[in-house]
């Protein structure tokens, strides 16, 4: 079994008045259960553009109430880019440029589809990585 | 401006051929923030439901409970207080909208806070199980919620809590009401908190407030509970139309993810007692 760490580390020195701000958080990817090992990794980089309207990160495709994680940037530099992120019609925000999310995501579910979004003019790229406990191969055509 | 710095970093040594050391780092900009809170989950379900303590119980003397009230709002914001009068006085009937000089019973001068309340009219010796009753048809009332609640019959009499569940008739919208138990002064309402008690988003967590933060604002959230594959899961759910569940966070894991200001977020759990911690940061609406 694969062992893979994710760390979260957020940090301001003037967001509340009188001291600085430090958390960090981590997590073993599990699979479902505790045991250690998510095997599945999907990621890599694309292009997103206002006219090609919302797009699936990733289809719903799985185990249902299994362990599955996504990482989402927006890589664009122009502040005017923003990323809308969308899961089952439900918009969970705006991806501002050069900003990233990490969510743990049930997969399995029906309702769970992840939509992407480029708001608004131009092309806007953007990295993902997506662990999963399990993968279902889509039905051939 | 405050400077928010937050990083991500993944890292395995077995997961792919190549060692996975992956880091990435954002700042961002925000001048408010809830700072880092935590809070107990106690309620378990989405399920809106209003409970009295003792279904077989007596209410001797109506007059008791007279002037007494819930509020109840659904899912478009659209708030009822109930008022109860007394049957045997001379209080006005089931559904009659409170007025300056509606007699609630012992007196046709109601307070303030009543005035535009909706009578439940009930009577010496009635069971709490029957208040809870009637008041469920007073909901169901054109002058109560009208349909968009639909209020289920209570169960027969029996001993102990008995509860009255609500539900949204309207297909693909949210059944997640608030029912103030809280602040209401209706005494006989179940707010212990446990399995049989009263459940309502009032008993689930404000996250994210929409009042609160202008777009864009970042969300942090970590289940501080031990792993589990079925208990004490965090659940997220924004309250639009739909209220569907949009997030689950087992123990031990976090997210950090933009979130819109157009809907509040919510909390609820798999397993009572779970402790989510969470901050949001963002500029002020």
């Amino acid at each position: 079994m694969a062992t893979t760490t994710a760390t979260l580390g957020i940090t301001s020195a003037d967001l509340t008045p009188g001291m600085s701000l430090g958390i960090s958080a981590n997590t073993f990817l599990y699979q479902t259960g505790t045991t250690t090992g998510l095997e599945l990794l999907d990621m890599g980089v694309g292009q997103l553009t206002e006219a090609s309207g919302a797009d699936a990160l990733a289809e719903a495709l799985g185990t249902a109430d299994t362990a599955n994680y996504i990482y989402l940037c927006n890589n664009s530099t122009d502040v005017e880019h923003y990323i809308s992120v969308t899961i089952h019609a439900t918009l969970i925000g705006t991806l501002g440029s050069e900003e990233w999310m990490w969510i743990p995501w049930n997969m399995g579910d029906g309702d769970a589809e992840i939509e992407i979004q480029a708001e608004p003019n131009g092309t806007i790229p953007y990295e993902y990585a997506i662990f999963k406990s399990t993968h279902t191969l889509p039905a051939a055509t | 401006m405050a400077t928010l710095n937050s990083t991500l970093t993944l890292s395995s040594s077995d997961l792919t051929s190549d060692n996975l050391a992956f880091s990435t780092a954002t700042t961002f900009s925000g001048s408010h923030t809830t700072g880092l809170s935590r809070a107990n989950l106690t309620s378990v379900s989405k399920v809106t439901k209003l409970s009295v303590l003792d279904g077989d119980a007596d209410v001797a003397d109506a007059s008791t409970v007279e002037g007494q009230y819930i509020d109840i709002t659904d899912n478009h914001g659209l708030k009822k207080r109930y008022v109860f009068t007394t049957a045997d006085g001379s209080g006005a009937a089931d559904g009659t909208i409170i007025v300056s000089n509606t007699d609630i019973g012992s007196t046709a001068t109601p307070a303030s806070n009543l005035i535009g309340g909706i009578c439940v009219n009930i009577t010496n010796g009635d069971q709490q199980r029957d208040i809870l009753e009637q008041l469920r048809t007073v909901i169901n009332h054109a002058n109560g919620h009208n349909g968009s609640i639909t209020a289920a019959a209570v169960a027969s009499e029996a001993d102990g809590p008995q509860s009255c569940t609500m539900t949204n008739p309207v297909v693909g919208e949210s059944g997640v009401f608030h029912v103030d138990a809280k602040n209401s002064t209706w005494i006989h309402v179940d707010n212990t908190g446990d399995a049989a008690a009263t459940n309502s988003q009032q008993n689930h967590q404000l996250i994210s407030d929409k009042n609160a933060y202008a777009d864009p604002a970042v969300l942090y959230v970590r289940n501080t509970s031990a792993y589990h594959s079925s208990n004490n899961i965090v659940y997220l759910y924004y309250d639009n139309h739909g209220a569907e569940d949009v997030l689950e966070i087992r123990g031990g894991q976090f997210t950090y993810m933009p979130v819109i200001t157009t809907n509040n977020i919510w909390a609820y759990t798999s397993t009572a007692d779970t402790v989510v911690e969470f901050m949001v940061v963002g500029t002020d609406a």
